[in-house]
C-alpha cells in the first residue's frame, strides 16, 4: 500500500520531468549548428548537454510509467506514447554514446540521428499533451459558442443543457482517453453506466445523486469535483444540474415538461439566445475604436459605451447649447453603434431632422422639448427598430401619425404637452393597439385639495386694534371667512383687504379655487391683550429647563409654540403655578385668560383647573372664582389653547392666580402615573 | 490614518507623479501601465477627474459600465423613522382579530427590543385602524392612507420583506445609506458620484432634498454624514439644497463682486492651489479645484433648477398644493422631477417623521397625507415625461414597526416600536417589473415567510440597475478594498424585467 502511493507520488513528477530532456536536446542541436560555425573545437559541452539529454529522458520514462500504471489514461494513445518515449530515450542515449566515440562511423550516422530523435521527441512530446489536455487541444476551434436556444421552453434538458455544461467543466478528465475515475461524461449511455464507484445520478441513503454531492463538497476535500485548480461550475449550472436530476434526470424531456421553480426559470431563460434587437444588434455591430470616443468627449459629446465590451453607444448632446448639422457629421462616422440619441432641451429642428435617417439603428430617440414640427418625423421609418420616442413638449401634431404609424417596433410615445386631443390618439391606438401612448389616466389626480389659507404674520395679541391680513400659496385662490364664529361656505365675506378687528374675536376662514376641492376651515382666535399688567411674580421658581425670561414670559404677549422648548413657557412638573399680578391703580376687571399646552407624548397637559383670588392690600385676598375641568379621557392632540375665565366686574390692586397641574398622567397614557407638566405662556386680564 | 501613513501615501503619489510625470521614463511608464491593465492616467488616485483626464466617455472610476444599464439615475424617496408597514402596505388581519392578545413567544422568537419596549411586560397585539381595500391588476392591498400611491399601484414593484440588522434609527439609516451601522463609509449616491460621475457639468451628481413631517415635527434627526463621502475624495459628498433663500449655503457671491472678478479670483487660486498640489501631492487641493469650481458653474444652474414658478396649475394638482410651500416633501417632490430631467445621477430625498413610538394612528395620518400624493405624482409625472423609463424611483426608510403596542393599548390609539425584521419598500421605473408585490410575511406580520430582502440585497438590486457589478465597484482605503455591499448581497433577480 505504501509503496503504491509513493508509485503514484512520483509518478506525478512526470509532468515536470518530461519537460528537461525537451528544452536541453533541443538546446544541444543549437549548441552543435553553432559549434559548427564557429569551427570550434569545443565539444564537452555538447556532450554534457546530451548526456543530460539522455539522463532526464531516463527519468521521463521512468515517472511516465509508474503514472501510465495508475490508470485512468486511454490504453491505445497511453502504449503510443509510452513506445514511443521508449524509443526517444534509446536514441538519446546512444546520441550521447555516439558523440563521445572517437570513430569516423560514429560522425556519420550521428546528424541523421539527431534529426531522428527531434522528430520523435515532437511526435511523443505532442502525444503526451493530448493525453492531458485532449485530443483537440491543439487545433480546437476557439470560437465564441453561440447560444442555440431560441425558445427556451422547447430546449432538450439533456442534450441542450446538461451536456454543455458537462462538456465545459466535466469532459477534459471524463472522456474516453482518460476516463478519471472510470467514468465517462460524454453521453447519455455513458452517463447513465456510471463510475468505478457506480451510478452517479441514483441517490444513495437518501443523500442526493454523486453527481450533486460531490459538487458540494469543500474544495481541499479529494473527492470535491472539479479537483482543486480545474474551472469549477458556477453556481447557476449546480442549480441547473440538481434540476435535471430533480426531474429524474430525464434524457428525453424538454423544458417545459419538467418541473421549475422560478428561480431555475430566471436561469434557464439567460440560456436562451437574445433575439431582441439589443441583442442582436451586438453580435453584429462593429467595435468602435477607443481614440474616437474619447475625442468626442473632448469635444463636448457625450459618448458613452452601453456596457463592458458592447460595441453600441449612447449619446446624449442635451447639454449642447448649440447642435449644427456639423455636430450630425462628426457622429455619422459611427451612426450605426448608436442606439440611444438624446437631444432633448436643445435646439434640434425640422432642418436638422433630415440628419437623423442615418442613425438606422436607434432604439430609442429622445426628442422632448425641441425645436421640431411634424416635418421632422417624415423620414423616421428609416429608424425602423425604434422602440420609444418621446416628443413631449413639441410643437408636433396628429398628422405625424401618419410617419410614426410606421415603426413597427415602436413600444412608447410619449405626446405629453403637444396639441394632440385625446380623440386623436384614440385613433392611433385603434391602428397600434401595441403602442403605449397614453401613460396616466384623465382622472388621476382629480381630486387635489388646496392647502389652508393663512394669518400673514400672525401676532397673537392686539391692543386696540389689528388688521387682519390673509392669504393662500395660489394668488388665484379666493379665500371667505365670518368673523361670528359661524361655518364659513362661499356665500361668507370674501377677502379682498384686511379685516379691521377690535375686540377679541374668533375668524374662521377657507381658500377655494376653481377645480380644485376646498381647503379646510381654519379658525383663529384673535385676543385683545387688555390691561397692563404692571408687575408679576411666581411662588415658586418653574423648572430650571423652561424658565423662560421667568415671571415676567407671562406678560410679555408672545405666544408660545408646540416647540416648548422655545423658551415663551413657564414649566411645573407635578405640581401647580401660583402667580401674583399687581396694578399700579386699581383696575376693573372681568376676565382672565390663560394660555396653557397640551402635548400627551411629552406629559404635557392643560391644567385642570383655575382659581383666581384678588385684594386690594396684598394680604387679604378674596377668592372670586374657582374651575374644576374634567380630566381627558383619551389623547389628545398637541394644542396650545386659552382658557378664558369671567365673573362679575371687580375693581382690584392684586389678581393671584392658582393653575391647577394634572399632576399625574392619565390611565390611557404609555407612562401612566407619570409625573406630568403643566405649561403656561401667557396670563392675559381684561 | 495615523499622520505618519498618510504622508507616507502623500509621498507615493508624488513619486509616482514624479516618475510618470517629470522624467523620461514617463513614456515608458505610460505604456507599462497599460500594458499591466492600469489606468493610472485616466484618474488620480483619489478618483478626482477633469475632462481632459477621462478616457472614452468615463465620468468615473469605471472605465465603462459593467453591463447595460436599465437606469441612468436614481430618485430615493427616504422615509425616515421608520414607517408602519402594517398601516401601509402589509395587510395583516389576523391582528385585529387577536387584538390585545399577547405576542406569542413563537413568533416574537427571541428577537431583541429597543429599550423603549423591553420593560414592557405585555406586548399586546394590534392591528392597523386603517382599512386596506385591493387595488390594480393584481389586487394588491393598499392602506386608505395611500389613496393616490393606490393609484399608481400598477407601475410599483412593492418588497413586503426587506429585513435589516439594526434597530435603532441612526446605525439603521446608516446601514441603508452607506451599507455599514458605522459611520464613515461613503453614502450610494457618493459611490455613484465615484463610480460612474455625472451626466450634467453644472450639477452636483449627488443632490439632498430634505423635508420635515407632520407627523412627529420634532422626530429623529439627520446628519450631513448620511450624505458623507466617507473615504471617498469630497468631491463626492452629497449637497444638500435647502428651502430657503440660499438652496445652497455659501455658493451666492458677496455683494459687489462681479461674475470677472469671480472669475479672476478662481483662476489665480487654482493656480496657486496647483503649485501647493505639484508641492504636497495631497489630493484634496485637487478636488478643492474641481469644487470651486462646480460651486461657479452651480451659481447659474441651481437658481434656475429651484424655481417652480412656472409650473403650471395642473403640475401642483397633481403634487398637491403643498407643491408651493418650500421645503415640504410635496415641493422637494416637484424639486427631484426637475434634477431628475438635468440628469442629476441620485437624488435623495428625506422625509422625517415616521418615528410614532405613541399616538400612531393620529400621527401617520398626517404623516401619509405629507407624502402620498407628491410620492404618486412624481412616478405619474416622470412616466409622461418619458423619464420613468430610465430613472428608479425607491420609497422607503430604515425599519419597521413591531405588531404589537407600545405602551398601553386603548381603544382607539397606540404606538408601535422599531422592527427590522421585516418591512415594506416600493419601487418603480426602469428595468423593474410593474405591478407585482415581492416577498411575504407571516400572519402576524413579524417574521418573513417568504424571499427576504436584505439591505445589502436592495443595494445590490440598485446597483444592477445602474449598470454596476456591485462586487466589482470598489476602492481601496487603509489596506481593505471596500464596497457599498461590504461582502454580501445579491441581485434580487426576480424583481427586474
Amino acid at each position: 500500500m505504501q509503496i503504491h502511493l509513493l508509485t503514484i507520488q512520483i509518478g506525478n513528477l512526470h509532468p515536470l520531468f518530461v519537460h528537461l530532456p525537451i528544452g536541453i536536446l533541443t538546446f544541444a542541436f543549437i549548441l552543435e549548428i553553432y559549434l559548427k560555425i564557429k569551427k570550434s573545437e569545443q565539444t564537452d559541452i555538447a556532450k554534457l548537454a546530451l548526456g543530460l539529454t539522455a539522463f532526464t529522458a531516463l527519468l521521463s520514462l521512468g515517472t511516465g510509467w509508474l503514472l501510465g500504471d495508475n490508470g485512468g489514461y486511454d490504453e491505445v494513445a497511453l502504449s503510443r506514447h509510452k513506445w514511443m518515449a521508449v524509443g526517444l530515450t534509446v536514441c538519446s542515449i546512444l546520441l550521447f554514446i555516439l558523440r563521445t566515440l572517437p570513430h569516423n562511423w560514429c560522425k556519420k550516422i550521428y546528424v541523421p540521428l539527431f534529426i531522428i530523435t527531434l522528430g520523435l521527441l515532437g511526435l511523443t512530446g505532442h502525444l503526451g499533451g493530448n493525453m492531458t489536455h485532449g485530443d483537440d487541444f491543439l487545433f480546437k476551434q476557439h470560437a465564441v459558442t453561440e447560444l442555440a436556444i431560441v425558445d427556451i421552453n422547447k430546449a432538450n434538458a439533456y442534450k441542450d443543457i446538461v451536456q454543455p455544461i458537462l462538456d465545459s467543466k466535466c469532459v477534459s478528465c471524463h472522456n474516453p482517453n482518460k476516463a478519471k475515475g472510470e467514468l465517462l461524461l460524454t453521453s447519455k449511455i455513458s452517463i447513465i453506466a456510471g463510475g468505478e464507484n457506480g451510478s452517479i445520478l441514483d441517490s444513495v441513503n437518501g443523500e442526493a445523486a454523486s453527481l450533486i454531492t460531490r459538487l458540494h463538497l469543500p474544495l481541499d476535500d479529494k473527492l470535491h469535483m472539479p479537483p482543486k485548480g480545474k474551472v469549477q461550475l458556477t453556481s447557476e449550472e449546480i442549480s441547473l444540474l440538481k434540476w435535471w436530476i430533480k426531474n429524474n434526470n430525464c434524457f428525453d424531456c424538454t423544458v417545459e415538461e419538467t418541473d421549475v421553480s422560478p428561480q431555475t426559470k430566471s436561469i434557464l431563460k439567460t440560456l436562451e439566445k437574445d433575439t431582441t434587437a439589443l441583442g442582436k444588434l451586438t453580435a453584429t455591430a462593429e467595435i468602435v475604436p477607443l481614440e474616437w470616443i474619447s475625442k468626442m468627449n473632448a469635444n463636448g459629446y457625450s459618448v458613452t459605451p452601453l456596457a463592458e465590451k458592447s460595441p453600441l453607444l449612447i449619446v446624449t448632446l442635451a447639454s449642447k447649447k448649440n447642435i449644427t448639422s456639423k455636430d450630425f457629421k462628426y457622429l455619422n462616422e459611427h451612426a450605426e453603434n448608436i442606439i440611444e440619441l438624446n437631444l432633448a432641451y436643445t435646439n434640434f429642428n425640422d432642418d436638422l431632422a433630415s440628419a437623423l435617417p442615418k442613425f438606422k439603428n436607434l432604439l430609442k430617440l429622445q426628442l422632448q422639448k425641441t425645436k421640431i414640427t411634424s416635418a421632422a418625423l417624415k423620414d423616421i421609418d428609416k429608424l425602423n427598430l425604434l422602440e420609444s420616442l418621446n416628443l413631449y413638449g413639441t410643437a408636433v401634431k396628429s398628422d405625424a401619425f401618419k410617419y410614426i404609424k410606421k415603426l413597427k417596433n415602436l413600444k412608447k410615445l410619449y405626446l405629453y404637452q403637444t396639441a394632440i386631443t385625446n380623440t386623436e390618439l384614440a385613433r392611433l391606438k385603434k391602428e397600434k393597439p401595441n403602442l403605449i401612448t397614453k401613460h396616466l389616466a384623465d382622472t388621476l389626480f382629480n381630486n387635489a385639495v388646496l392647502n389652508n389659507p393663512y394669518i400673514v404674520d400672525a401676532s397673537d395679541f392686539f391692543n386696540d386694534k389689528l388688521d387682519l391680513q390673509l392669504e393662500h400659496v395660489f394668488k388665484s385662490a379666493t379665500i371667505f371667512y365670518t368673523t361670528d364664529g359661524t361655518e364659513p361656505d362661499t356665500t361668507a365675506i370674501k377677502y379682498t383687504s384686511p379685516i379691521r378687528i377690535k375686540e377679541s374675536k374668533t375668524v374662521k376662514f377657507f381658500a377655494y379655487k376653481k377645480d380644485w376641492v376646498q381647503s379646510d376651515v381654519v379658525t383663529a382666535n384673535i385676543k385683545k391683550s387688555g390691561l397692563l399688567l404692571d408687575s408679576i411674580w411666581l411662588q415658586k421658581k418653574p423648572h430650571e429647563n423652561y424658565r423662560g425670561d421667568g415671571a415676567n414670559t407671562l406678560k410679555d404677549l408672545k405666544r408660545g409654540t408646540v416647540n416648548f422648548q422655545d423658551g415663551a413657557w413657564l414649566a411645573y412638573q407635578g405640581e401647580n403655578l401660583n402667580t401674583t399680578i399687581a396694578f399700579n391703580e386699581p383696575k376693573k376687571i372681568s376676565t382672565v385668560s390663560i394660555g396653557s399646552l397640551t402635548k400627551p407624548t411629552s406629559w404635557i397637559f392643560h391644567p385642570i383647573g383655575y382659581k383666581v383670588w384678588v385684594s386690594n392690600n396684598n394680604k387679604d385676598f378674596k377668592l372670586l372664582k374657582s374651575i374644576k375641568l374634567p380630566i381627558p379621557k383619551k389623547y389628545v392632540d398637541d394644542a396650545i389653547a386659552f382658557y378664558d375665565i369671567t365673573f362679575e366686574e371687580t375693581e382690584v390692586k392684586y389678581v393671584k392666580i392658582e393653575v391647577e397641574n394634572i399632576t399625574k398622567n392619565p390611565v390611557w397614557h404609555p407612562n401612566p402615573g407619570g409625573q406630568s407638566w403643566v405649561f403656561v405662556d401667557e396670563i392675559l386680564i381684561n | 490614518m495615523s499622520e505618519k501613513k498618510i504622508l507616507e501615501e502623500r509621498s507615493l503619489i508624488l513619486n509616482r507623479r514624479a516618475f510618470l510625470g517629470k522624467t523620461a521614463l514617463g513614456l515608458g511608464g505610460t505604456a507599462l501601465a497599460s500594458l499591466m491593465g492600469y489606468s493610472y492616467f485616466n484618474k488620480s488616485p483619489n478618483g478626482v477627474l477633469s475632462p481632459s483626464n477621462t478616457i472614452a466617455g468615463s465620468k468615473g472610476a469605471l472605465n465603462t459600465l459593467h453591463h447595460p444599464a436599465k437606469v441612468k439615475r436614481v430618485i430615493y424617496l427616504f422615509q425616515s423613522g421608520g414607517p408602519s408597514q402594517l398601516e401601509l402596505f402589509d395587510y395583516k388581519p389576523l391582528l385585529n382579530l387577536r387584538r390585545g392578545e399577547d405576542l406569542p413567544e413563537s413568533i416574537r422568537n427571541g428577537q431583541r427590543l429597543t429599550g423603549m419596549t423591553s420593560g414592557q411586560d405585555k406586548f399586546p397585539l394590534v392591528g392597523s385602524q386603517f382599512d386596506f381595500k385591493q387595488y390594480g391588476k393584481n389586487g394588491t392591498w393598499i392602506s386608505d392612507l395611500l389613496p393616490y400611491t393606490a393609484k399608481m399601484v400598477d407601475d410599483l414593484c412593492i418588497v413586503k420583506s426587506m429585513h435589516t440588522e439594526a434597530i435603532n434609527h441612526d446605525p439603521a439609516v446608516t446601514f441603508f445609506q452607506t451599507g455599514s451601522q458605522q459611520p464613515g463609509r461613503p453614502s450610494i449616491g457618493s459611490w455613484l458620484s465615484y463610480g460612474i460621475g455625472s451626466e450634467n457639468d453644472n450639477l452636483p451628481a449627488f443632490t439632498v432634498l430634505l423635508s420635515r413631517g407632520t407627523g412627529r415635527p420634532q422626530g429623529q434627526p439627520l446628519y450631513t454624514r448620511l450624505w458623507g463621502n466617507g473615504f471617498l475624495n469630497s468631491l463626492h459628498q452629497g449637497v444638500q439644497f435647502r428651502a430657503a433663500k440660499d438652496p445652497v449655503l455659501y455658493l451666492n457671491d458677496p455683494k459687489g463682486t462681479t461674475k470677472e472678478t469671480k472669475r479672476a479670483v478662481l483662476d489665480k487660486l487654482a493656480s496657486l492651489n496647483d503649485k501647493q498640489y505639484t508641492e504636497f501631492g495631497d489630493p484634496e487641493i485637487q478636488s478643492r479645484i474641481a469644487q470651486y469650481e462646480m460651486a461657479y458653474r452651480m451659481q447659474t444652474s441651481v437658481p434656475d433648477v429651484m424655481n417652480i414658478d412656472n409650473e403650471p396649475d395642473y403640475i401642483y394638482k397633481m403634487y398637491g398644493s403643498d407643491a408651493k410651500i418650500p421645503g415640504t416633501f410635496a415641493a422637494n417632490c416637484l424639486l427631484a422631477r426637475k434634477l431628475a430631467e438635468k440628469d442629476v445621477r441620485f437624488i435623495q430625498l428625506y422625509h422625517m417623521g415616521w418615528d410614532q413610538h405613541d399616538n400612531l394612528p393620529g400621527a401617520i395620518k398626517k404623516q401619509a397625507k405629507d407624502v402620498d400624493q407628491a410620492s404618486a405624482a412624481l412616478v405619474a409625472d416622470l412616466k409622461q415625461r418619458g423619464l420613468l423609463e430610465d430613472t428608479l424611483i425607491v420609497w422607503g426608510g430604515e425599519f419597521g414597526r413591531t405588531n404589537y403596542s407600545q405602551g398601553i393599548l386603548t381603544e382607539d390609539n397606540y404606538g408601535r416600536d422599531h422592527h427590522p425584521r421585516s418591512f415594506t419598500m416600493w419601487m418603480a421605473g426602469g428595468g423593474i417589473k410593474p405591478g407585482i408585490s415581492y416577498g411575504e410575511t407571516d400572519d402576524f406580520g413579524y417574521n418573513i415567510v417568504k424571499n427576504p430582502v436584505h439591505v445589502h440585497d436592495f443595494q445590490a438590486t440598485m446597483m444592477h440597475l445602474l449598470g454596476i457589478d456591485h462586487k466589482k465597484l470598489t476602492y481601496k482605503y487603509q489596506g481593505r478594498r471596500f464596497r457599498l455591499t461590504d461582502v454580501e448581497g445579491n441581485v434580487i433577480k426576480d424583481i427586474l424585467s
